[in-house]
Protein backbone atom coordinates (compact mmCIF):
# COMPACT_ATOMS: atom_id res chain seq x y z
CA UNK A 1 0.00 0.00 0.00
CA UNK A 2 1.55 3.37 -0.95
CA UNK A 3 1.37 6.70 0.98
CA UNK A 4 -1.36 8.42 -1.08
CA UNK A 5 -3.87 5.56 -0.79
CA UNK A 6 -3.13 5.49 2.97
CA UNK A 7 -4.24 9.10 3.61
CA UNK A 8 -7.13 8.73 1.18
CA UNK A 9 -8.53 5.75 3.10
CA UNK A 10 -8.04 7.63 6.41
CA UNK A 11 -9.93 10.61 5.01
CA UNK A 12 -12.73 8.33 3.77
CA UNK A 13 -13.08 6.71 7.20
CA UNK A 14 -13.13 10.17 8.81
CA UNK A 15 -15.82 11.33 6.39
CA UNK A 16 -18.01 8.32 7.07
CA UNK A 17 -17.60 8.69 10.84
CA UNK A 18 -18.35 12.42 10.68
CA UNK A 19 -21.41 11.76 8.55
CA UNK A 20 -22.68 9.19 11.07
CA UNK A 21 -21.93 11.58 13.92
CA UNK A 22 -23.75 14.51 12.28
CA UNK A 23 -26.74 12.65 10.86
CA UNK A 24 -27.53 9.79 13.17
CA UNK A 25 -26.86 11.14 16.68
CA UNK A 26 -28.20 14.14 18.61
CA UNK A 27 -24.72 14.97 19.90
CA UNK A 28 -24.35 18.09 17.67
CA UNK A 29 -27.65 19.45 19.01
CA UNK A 30 -26.54 18.72 22.57
CA UNK A 31 -23.29 20.53 21.91
CA UNK A 32 -25.17 23.45 20.41
CA UNK A 33 -27.51 23.50 23.41
CA UNK A 34 -24.56 23.53 25.76
CA UNK A 35 -22.93 26.34 23.79
CA UNK A 36 -26.08 28.53 23.63
CA UNK A 37 -26.86 27.85 27.30
CA UNK A 38 -23.39 29.02 28.29
CA UNK A 39 -23.90 32.16 26.14
CA UNK A 40 -27.27 32.87 27.84
CA UNK A 41 -25.92 32.28 31.36
CA UNK A 42 -23.33 35.03 30.87
CA UNK A 43 -26.05 37.44 29.65
CA UNK A 44 -28.39 36.44 32.48
CA UNK A 45 -25.68 37.46 34.90
CA UNK A 46 -25.54 40.88 33.21
CA UNK A 47 -29.34 41.10 33.31
CA UNK A 48 -29.33 40.40 37.06
CA UNK A 49 -26.67 43.06 37.52
CA UNK A 50 -28.88 45.57 35.69
CA UNK A 51 -31.86 44.62 37.87
CA UNK A 52 -29.80 44.96 41.05
CA UNK A 53 -28.50 48.34 39.97
CA UNK A 54 -32.01 49.59 39.24
CA UNK A 55 -33.13 48.40 42.68
CA UNK A 56 -30.20 50.17 44.36
CA UNK A 57 -31.06 53.42 42.58
CA UNK A 58 -34.74 53.12 43.55
CA UNK A 59 -33.96 52.35 47.20
CA UNK A 60 -31.52 55.25 47.41
CA UNK A 61 -34.13 57.65 45.92
CA UNK A 62 -36.89 56.39 48.21
CA UNK A 63 -34.61 56.78 51.26
CA UNK A 64 -33.95 60.40 50.26
CA UNK A 65 -37.72 60.96 50.13
CA UNK A 66 -37.97 59.71 53.70
CA UNK A 67 -39.59 56.29 53.14
CA UNK A 68 -38.99 54.31 56.34
CA UNK A 69 -38.52 50.85 54.80
CA UNK A 70 -37.76 51.49 51.13
CA UNK A 71 -36.86 47.89 50.26
CA UNK A 72 -40.14 46.48 51.54
CA UNK A 73 -42.07 49.34 49.92
CA UNK A 74 -40.45 48.59 46.56
CA UNK A 75 -40.66 44.79 46.75
CA UNK A 76 -44.33 44.98 47.60
CA UNK A 77 -44.93 47.10 44.51
CA UNK A 78 -42.91 44.87 42.17
CA UNK A 79 -44.88 41.72 42.83
CA UNK A 80 -48.31 43.31 42.82
CA UNK A 81 -50.42 45.79 40.86
CA UNK A 82 -50.77 43.58 37.77
CA UNK A 83 -53.71 44.13 35.46
CA UNK A 84 -55.88 41.43 33.88
CA UNK A 85 -57.09 42.41 30.44
CA UNK A 86 -60.86 42.43 29.95
CA UNK A 87 -62.63 39.60 28.12
CA UNK A 88 -62.20 40.10 24.37
CA UNK A 89 -64.45 37.27 23.12
CA UNK A 90 -67.38 39.53 23.89
CA UNK A 91 -66.11 42.91 22.60
CA UNK A 92 -69.12 45.03 23.61
CA UNK A 93 -67.92 47.80 25.89
CA UNK A 94 -64.36 46.41 25.93
CA UNK A 95 -62.84 49.90 25.77
CA UNK A 96 -65.01 51.13 28.63
CA UNK A 97 -64.05 48.08 30.70
CA UNK A 98 -60.35 48.52 29.86
CA UNK A 99 -60.53 52.22 30.73
CA UNK A 100 -62.16 51.35 34.03
CA UNK A 101 -59.45 48.80 34.87
CA UNK A 102 -56.66 51.22 33.92
CA UNK A 103 -58.20 53.95 36.10
CA UNK A 104 -58.65 51.56 39.02
CA UNK A 105 -55.02 50.45 38.79
CA UNK A 106 -53.76 54.01 38.43
CA UNK A 107 -55.75 55.07 41.50
CA UNK A 108 -54.46 52.08 43.48
CA UNK A 109 -50.82 52.87 42.57
CA UNK A 110 -51.26 56.54 43.48
CA UNK A 111 -52.87 55.60 46.79
CA UNK A 112 -50.05 53.14 47.58
CA UNK A 113 -47.34 55.72 46.81
CA UNK A 114 -49.13 58.59 48.57
CA UNK A 115 -49.67 56.49 51.69
CA UNK A 116 -45.93 55.97 52.12
CA UNK A 117 -44.69 59.32 50.87
CA UNK A 118 -47.25 61.45 52.66
CA UNK A 119 -47.95 64.94 51.50
CA UNK A 120 -45.21 65.60 48.95
CA UNK A 121 -45.22 67.60 45.73
CA UNK A 122 -47.14 66.07 42.83
CA UNK A 123 -44.06 65.87 40.58
CA UNK A 124 -42.13 63.87 43.19
CA UNK A 125 -45.02 61.45 43.59
CA UNK A 126 -45.30 61.07 39.81
CA UNK A 127 -41.56 60.44 39.46
CA UNK A 128 -41.71 57.82 42.23
CA UNK A 129 -44.55 56.00 40.47
CA UNK A 130 -42.61 55.91 37.20
CA UNK A 131 -39.46 54.81 39.01
CA UNK A 132 -41.28 51.85 40.56
CA UNK A 133 -42.86 50.97 37.21
CA UNK A 134 -39.42 50.93 35.53
CA UNK A 135 -37.89 48.65 38.17
CA UNK A 136 -40.96 46.46 37.82
CA UNK A 137 -40.45 46.19 34.04
CA UNK A 138 -36.76 45.27 34.44
CA UNK A 139 -37.71 42.60 36.95
CA UNK A 140 -40.38 41.25 34.59
CA UNK A 141 -37.88 41.06 31.70
CA UNK A 142 -35.45 39.12 33.92
CA UNK A 143 -38.16 36.75 35.10
CA UNK A 144 -39.52 36.04 31.61
CA UNK A 145 -36.05 35.41 30.16
CA UNK A 146 -35.20 33.01 33.00
CA UNK A 147 -38.52 31.25 32.50
CA UNK A 148 -37.85 30.48 28.84
CA UNK A 149 -34.24 29.55 29.52
CA UNK A 150 -35.17 27.07 32.24
CA UNK A 151 -38.01 25.71 30.11
CA UNK A 152 -35.60 25.17 27.20
CA UNK A 153 -33.11 23.33 29.40
CA UNK A 154 -35.79 21.26 31.13
CA UNK A 155 -37.08 19.81 27.85
CA UNK A 156 -33.73 20.00 25.97
CA UNK A 157 -35.50 22.31 23.54
CA UNK A 158 -32.43 23.56 21.70
CA UNK A 159 -34.54 25.62 19.27
CA UNK A 160 -36.02 27.60 22.17
CA UNK A 161 -32.61 28.06 23.79
CA UNK A 162 -31.05 29.10 20.48
CA UNK A 163 -33.85 31.61 19.80
CA UNK A 164 -33.41 33.06 23.26
CA UNK A 165 -29.64 33.30 22.81
CA UNK A 166 -30.10 35.18 19.55
CA UNK A 167 -32.58 37.57 21.20
CA UNK A 168 -30.38 38.19 24.24
CA UNK A 169 -28.40 41.19 22.89
CA UNK A 170 -31.65 43.03 22.09
CA UNK A 171 -33.19 42.09 25.44
CA UNK A 172 -30.10 43.31 27.28
CA UNK A 173 -30.11 46.56 25.35
CA UNK A 174 -33.76 47.12 26.29
CA UNK A 175 -33.15 46.34 29.97
CA UNK A 176 -30.15 48.70 29.96
CA UNK A 177 -32.28 51.44 28.37
CA UNK A 178 -34.82 51.07 31.17
CA UNK A 179 -32.06 51.21 33.75
CA UNK A 180 -30.59 54.36 32.18
CA UNK A 181 -34.09 55.85 32.06
CA UNK A 182 -34.14 55.80 35.87
CA UNK A 183 -31.35 58.42 35.88
CA UNK A 184 -33.35 60.64 33.54
CA UNK A 185 -36.46 60.40 35.72
CA UNK A 186 -34.50 60.96 38.93
CA UNK A 187 -32.80 64.05 37.50
CA UNK A 188 -36.10 65.22 36.05
CA UNK A 189 -34.78 65.81 32.53
CA UNK A 190 -37.17 65.57 29.56
CA UNK A 191 -37.07 62.19 27.82
CA UNK A 192 -37.41 61.38 24.11
CA UNK A 193 -41.05 60.45 24.63
CA UNK A 194 -41.60 64.04 25.77
CA UNK A 195 -41.51 65.48 22.24
CA UNK A 196 -45.31 65.93 22.26
CA UNK A 197 -45.42 67.95 25.50
CA UNK A 198 -42.32 69.93 24.39
CA UNK A 199 -43.94 70.92 21.08
CA UNK A 200 -47.11 71.85 22.98
CA UNK A 201 -45.03 73.90 25.43
CA UNK A 202 -43.61 75.97 22.57
CA UNK A 203 -47.10 77.10 21.53
CA UNK A 204 -48.21 77.70 25.15
CA UNK A 205 -45.84 80.63 25.73
CA UNK A 206 -46.73 82.31 29.03
CA UNK A 207 -50.43 81.31 29.06
CA UNK A 208 -51.79 79.96 32.36
CA UNK A 209 -53.36 76.50 32.37
CA UNK A 210 -56.71 75.20 33.56
CA UNK A 211 -57.21 71.60 34.57
CA UNK A 212 -59.34 69.70 32.07
CA UNK A 213 -58.82 66.10 33.27
CA UNK A 214 -56.77 64.43 35.98
CA UNK A 215 -53.11 65.53 35.59
CA UNK A 216 -54.01 67.06 32.21
CA UNK A 217 -54.05 70.79 31.45
CA UNK A 218 -55.67 72.96 28.84
CA UNK A 219 -54.09 76.21 27.59
CA UNK A 220 -56.08 78.61 25.43
CA UNK A 221 -54.05 80.97 23.25
CA UNK A 222 -53.89 82.53 19.79
CA UNK A 223 -51.74 81.66 16.79
CA UNK A 224 -51.81 83.95 13.74
CA UNK A 225 -55.53 84.71 14.09
CA UNK A 226 -56.57 81.14 15.01
CA UNK A 227 -57.76 80.13 18.46
CA UNK A 228 -55.46 77.43 19.78
CA UNK A 229 -56.54 74.92 22.44
CA UNK A 230 -53.46 73.12 23.71
CA UNK A 231 -53.74 69.94 25.75
CA UNK A 232 -50.78 68.35 27.55
CA UNK A 233 -50.07 66.38 30.70
CA UNK A 234 -49.30 68.48 33.78
CA UNK A 235 -45.54 68.78 34.34
CA UNK A 236 -42.83 68.82 35.34
CA UNK A 237 -43.48 65.44 36.99
CA UNK A 238 -43.47 62.16 35.05
CA UNK A 239 -47.00 61.61 33.78
CA UNK A 240 -48.82 61.17 30.49
CA UNK A 241 -52.19 62.43 31.75
CA UNK A 242 -55.50 61.50 30.11
CA UNK A 243 -55.38 63.32 26.74
CA UNK A 244 -58.24 61.37 25.11
CA UNK A 245 -60.69 62.33 27.81
CA UNK A 246 -59.41 65.92 27.66
CA UNK A 247 -59.96 66.16 23.88
CA UNK A 248 -63.49 64.79 24.32
CA UNK A 249 -64.31 67.42 26.97
CA UNK A 250 -62.87 70.34 25.02
CA UNK A 251 -64.62 69.39 21.77
CA UNK A 252 -67.93 68.91 23.62
CA UNK A 253 -67.46 72.28 25.33
CA UNK A 254 -66.93 73.92 21.93
CA UNK A 255 -69.97 72.11 20.52
CA UNK A 256 -67.80 70.42 17.90
CA UNK A 257 -66.81 73.74 16.30
CA UNK A 258 -63.15 72.75 15.80
CA UNK A 259 -61.43 73.03 12.43
CA UNK A 260 -58.73 70.45 13.20
CA UNK A 261 -57.29 68.23 15.91
CA UNK A 262 -53.51 67.83 15.71
CA UNK A 263 -51.74 65.18 17.80
CA UNK A 264 -47.94 65.17 18.23
CA UNK A 265 -46.06 62.18 19.60
CA UNK A 266 -42.83 60.22 19.47
CA UNK A 267 -42.77 57.26 17.07
CA UNK A 268 -40.42 54.30 16.96
CA UNK A 269 -38.11 54.56 14.00
CA UNK A 270 -37.12 51.73 11.71
CA UNK A 271 -33.42 50.88 11.59
CA UNK A 272 -33.18 52.50 8.15
CA UNK A 273 -34.61 55.80 9.45
CA UNK A 274 -32.76 58.60 11.20
CA UNK A 275 -33.47 59.83 14.73
CA UNK A 276 -35.28 63.17 14.66
CA UNK A 277 -37.01 62.61 11.32
CA UNK A 278 -40.46 64.17 11.28
CA UNK A 279 -43.45 62.78 9.42
CA UNK A 280 -47.10 63.79 9.31
CA UNK A 281 -50.23 61.91 8.42
CA UNK A 282 -53.81 61.24 9.41
CA UNK A 283 -55.08 59.71 12.65
CA UNK A 284 -54.42 59.93 16.36
CA UNK A 285 -50.70 59.78 17.16
CA UNK A 286 -50.87 58.16 20.58
CA UNK A 287 -49.55 54.84 21.84
CA UNK A 288 -51.84 54.09 24.78
CA UNK A 289 -53.50 50.69 25.37
CA UNK A 290 -56.67 51.95 23.65
CA UNK A 291 -59.08 54.10 25.66
CA UNK A 292 -57.38 57.46 25.10
CA UNK A 293 -56.80 56.88 21.40
CA UNK A 294 -60.34 55.72 20.75
CA UNK A 295 -61.70 58.73 22.66
CA UNK A 296 -59.87 61.06 20.24
CA UNK A 297 -60.96 59.05 17.19
CA UNK A 298 -64.60 58.86 18.28
CA UNK A 299 -64.79 62.55 19.11
CA UNK A 300 -63.23 63.54 15.79
CA UNK A 301 -65.56 61.19 13.89
CA UNK A 302 -68.69 62.36 15.76
CA UNK A 303 -68.13 65.95 14.63
CA UNK A 304 -66.29 65.17 11.35
CA UNK A 305 -63.18 66.97 12.54
CA UNK A 306 -60.06 66.22 10.46
CA UNK A 307 -57.45 64.46 12.60
CA UNK A 308 -53.79 65.20 11.87
CA UNK A 309 -50.81 63.34 13.33
CA UNK A 310 -47.23 64.59 13.53
CA UNK A 311 -44.51 62.24 14.78
CA UNK A 312 -40.82 62.54 15.61
CA UNK A 313 -38.90 59.30 14.99
CA UNK A 314 -36.54 57.74 17.52
CA UNK A 315 -35.46 54.36 18.89
CA UNK A 316 -37.02 52.80 21.99
CA UNK A 317 -33.85 53.57 23.98
CA UNK A 318 -33.98 57.23 22.90
CA UNK A 319 -37.66 57.45 23.84
CA UNK A 320 -36.87 56.36 27.40
CA UNK A 321 -33.73 58.39 28.05
CA UNK A 322 -32.84 62.07 28.35
CA UNK A 323 -33.87 63.78 25.13
CA UNK A 324 -30.95 63.77 22.71
CA UNK A 325 -29.92 66.75 20.60
CA UNK A 326 -31.11 64.96 17.44
CA UNK A 327 -34.56 64.43 18.96
CA UNK A 328 -34.64 68.07 20.05
CA UNK A 329 -33.84 69.11 16.48
CA UNK A 330 -36.79 66.90 15.47
CA UNK A 331 -38.98 68.87 17.89
CA UNK A 332 -38.00 72.11 16.16
CA UNK A 333 -38.88 70.58 12.77
CA UNK A 334 -42.23 69.31 14.16
CA UNK A 335 -43.06 72.85 15.36
CA UNK A 336 -42.53 74.17 11.83
CA UNK A 337 -44.70 71.37 10.36
CA UNK A 338 -47.52 72.20 12.80
CA UNK A 339 -47.29 75.92 12.04
CA UNK A 340 -47.60 75.07 8.33
CA UNK A 341 -50.61 72.78 8.92
CA UNK A 342 -52.38 75.48 10.96
CA UNK A 343 -51.66 78.24 8.45
CA UNK A 344 -52.65 76.17 5.41
CA UNK A 345 -55.57 74.12 6.75
CA UNK A 346 -57.19 76.20 9.50
CA UNK A 347 -58.96 79.38 8.30
CA UNK A 348 -58.41 82.53 10.37
CA UNK A 349 -60.89 82.96 13.20
CA UNK A 350 -61.42 79.21 13.64
CA UNK A 351 -60.32 76.91 16.44
CA UNK A 352 -57.73 74.15 16.44
CA UNK A 353 -56.83 71.65 19.14
CA UNK A 354 -53.17 70.71 19.56
CA UNK A 355 -52.49 67.68 21.75
CA UNK A 356 -48.94 67.00 22.99
CA UNK A 357 -48.88 63.27 23.67
CA UNK A 358 -46.19 61.67 25.82
CA UNK A 359 -44.46 61.79 29.16
CA UNK A 360 -44.05 65.33 30.39
CA UNK A 361 -41.18 64.72 32.82
CA UNK A 362 -39.00 67.84 32.95
CA UNK A 363 -41.54 69.89 30.98
CA UNK A 364 -43.94 72.23 32.79
CA UNK B 1 10.75 16.85 3.55
CA UNK B 2 7.24 16.57 2.12
CA UNK B 3 4.27 17.04 4.48
CA UNK B 4 1.32 14.66 4.40
CA UNK B 5 -1.64 16.47 2.71
CA UNK B 6 -3.91 15.40 5.60
CA UNK B 7 -1.60 17.02 8.18
CA UNK B 8 -1.36 20.08 5.93
CA UNK B 9 -5.17 20.29 5.78
CA UNK B 10 -5.50 19.96 9.54
CA UNK B 11 -2.87 22.67 10.06
CA UNK B 12 -4.74 24.98 7.69
CA UNK B 13 -7.99 24.41 9.59
CA UNK B 14 -6.22 25.10 12.88
CA UNK B 15 -4.71 28.37 11.58
CA UNK B 16 -8.12 29.54 10.25
CA UNK B 17 -9.74 28.81 13.64
CA UNK B 18 -7.06 30.73 15.56
CA UNK B 19 -7.30 33.74 13.20
CA UNK B 20 -11.13 33.71 13.43
CA UNK B 21 -11.02 33.59 17.25
CA UNK B 22 -8.52 36.46 17.45
CA UNK B 23 -10.51 38.51 14.91
CA UNK B 24 -13.78 37.96 16.84
CA UNK B 25 -12.09 38.98 20.09
CA UNK B 26 -10.64 42.18 18.63
CA UNK B 27 -13.83 43.27 16.83
CA UNK B 28 -16.08 42.56 19.84
CA UNK B 29 -14.13 44.99 22.06
CA UNK B 30 -16.03 48.28 22.28
CA UNK B 31 -14.54 51.69 23.08
CA UNK B 32 -15.35 52.90 26.62
CA UNK B 33 -18.79 54.55 26.84
CA UNK B 34 -18.64 58.32 27.32
CA UNK B 35 -21.56 59.75 29.31
CA UNK B 36 -23.38 62.43 27.32
CA UNK B 37 -23.43 65.96 28.70
CA UNK B 38 -26.81 67.43 29.53
CA UNK B 39 -27.44 71.00 28.46
CA UNK B 40 -30.10 73.57 29.29
CA UNK B 41 -31.19 76.10 26.67
CA UNK B 42 -32.44 79.42 28.02
CA UNK B 43 -34.22 82.02 25.92
CA UNK B 44 -35.50 85.51 26.71
CA UNK B 45 -39.33 85.77 26.43
CA UNK B 46 -38.87 88.69 24.00
CA UNK B 47 -36.34 86.78 21.93
CA UNK B 48 -33.46 89.19 22.61
CA UNK B 49 -31.12 86.75 24.32
CA UNK B 50 -30.32 83.04 24.20
CA UNK B 51 -27.78 80.90 26.01
CA UNK B 52 -26.90 77.24 26.54
CA UNK B 53 -25.39 76.10 29.81
CA UNK B 54 -24.87 72.84 31.69
CA UNK B 55 -27.95 71.27 33.24
CA UNK B 56 -28.48 71.99 36.95
CA UNK B 57 -30.68 69.88 39.19
CA UNK B 58 -34.12 71.46 39.34
CA UNK B 59 -34.07 72.71 35.74
CA UNK B 60 -37.18 72.00 33.69
CA UNK B 61 -38.68 73.36 30.50
CA UNK B 62 -40.91 76.35 31.21
CA UNK B 63 -39.06 77.37 34.38
CA UNK B 64 -38.24 81.06 34.80
CA UNK B 65 -34.57 81.48 35.67
CA UNK B 66 -34.13 85.24 35.97
CA UNK B 67 -34.34 88.37 33.88
CA UNK B 68 -32.84 89.06 30.47
CA UNK B 69 -29.60 91.09 30.79
CA UNK B 70 -30.54 93.03 27.63
CA UNK B 71 -34.26 93.85 28.02
CA UNK B 72 -35.31 92.69 31.50
CA UNK B 73 -37.91 90.22 30.17
CA UNK B 74 -38.17 86.82 31.91
CA UNK B 75 -35.59 84.21 30.94
CA UNK B 76 -37.23 80.84 30.33
CA UNK B 77 -35.80 77.35 29.94
CA UNK B 78 -36.98 76.13 26.53
CA UNK B 79 -35.09 72.84 26.25
CA UNK B 80 -33.01 70.32 28.15
CA UNK B 81 -31.16 67.82 25.99
CA UNK B 82 -28.15 65.53 25.98
CA UNK B 83 -25.24 65.87 23.62
CA UNK B 84 -22.74 63.15 22.87
CA UNK B 85 -19.23 64.27 23.77
CA UNK B 86 -15.99 62.95 22.40
CA UNK B 87 -13.57 60.95 24.60
CA UNK B 88 -11.21 63.98 24.51
CA UNK B 89 -13.94 66.35 25.79
CA UNK B 90 -15.00 63.93 28.51
CA UNK B 91 -11.46 63.45 29.83
CA UNK B 92 -10.88 67.23 29.78
CA UNK B 93 -14.02 67.75 31.90
CA UNK B 94 -13.27 65.03 34.44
Amino acid sequence: MNGSSDWASTLLVLLILTSLFLNFTDIPQKMQLWRWASFIRKRLYQLSEIENESRRKAISYLSKLGVSNPREFMENFLDNFFIIEPVSKEPTDIIRRLKHLLRVRSTAVKAYVSEKLGNIELWKRNNTEVLLEIVSVIRLINKVVRHYFQLGLKYSNWVLVMQLALEMPQILRLAKSYNDAIDAFLKGTPVGDGVGPLVARYFVGITKPEQVSEETDLYITEFEGRRLYIIKARGPGATVGWPGEAVEKVVEKLGGRVARIITVDAALRLESEETGEVAYGVGAAIGDPGPEKIAIERTATRYSIPLEAVVVKMSDAEALNTMSKKVYEGVQKAIEVIKKIIKEKVPKGESVILVGIGNTVGIL
Amino acid sequence: MQLDPLILGLLAVFVVLVVYTLFSFVTSRKPPAVPPKILTKIVCASGNHSEVREFKEGDYVGKEVGKCPKCGSPLLIVAVYSEVQSVKEASARS
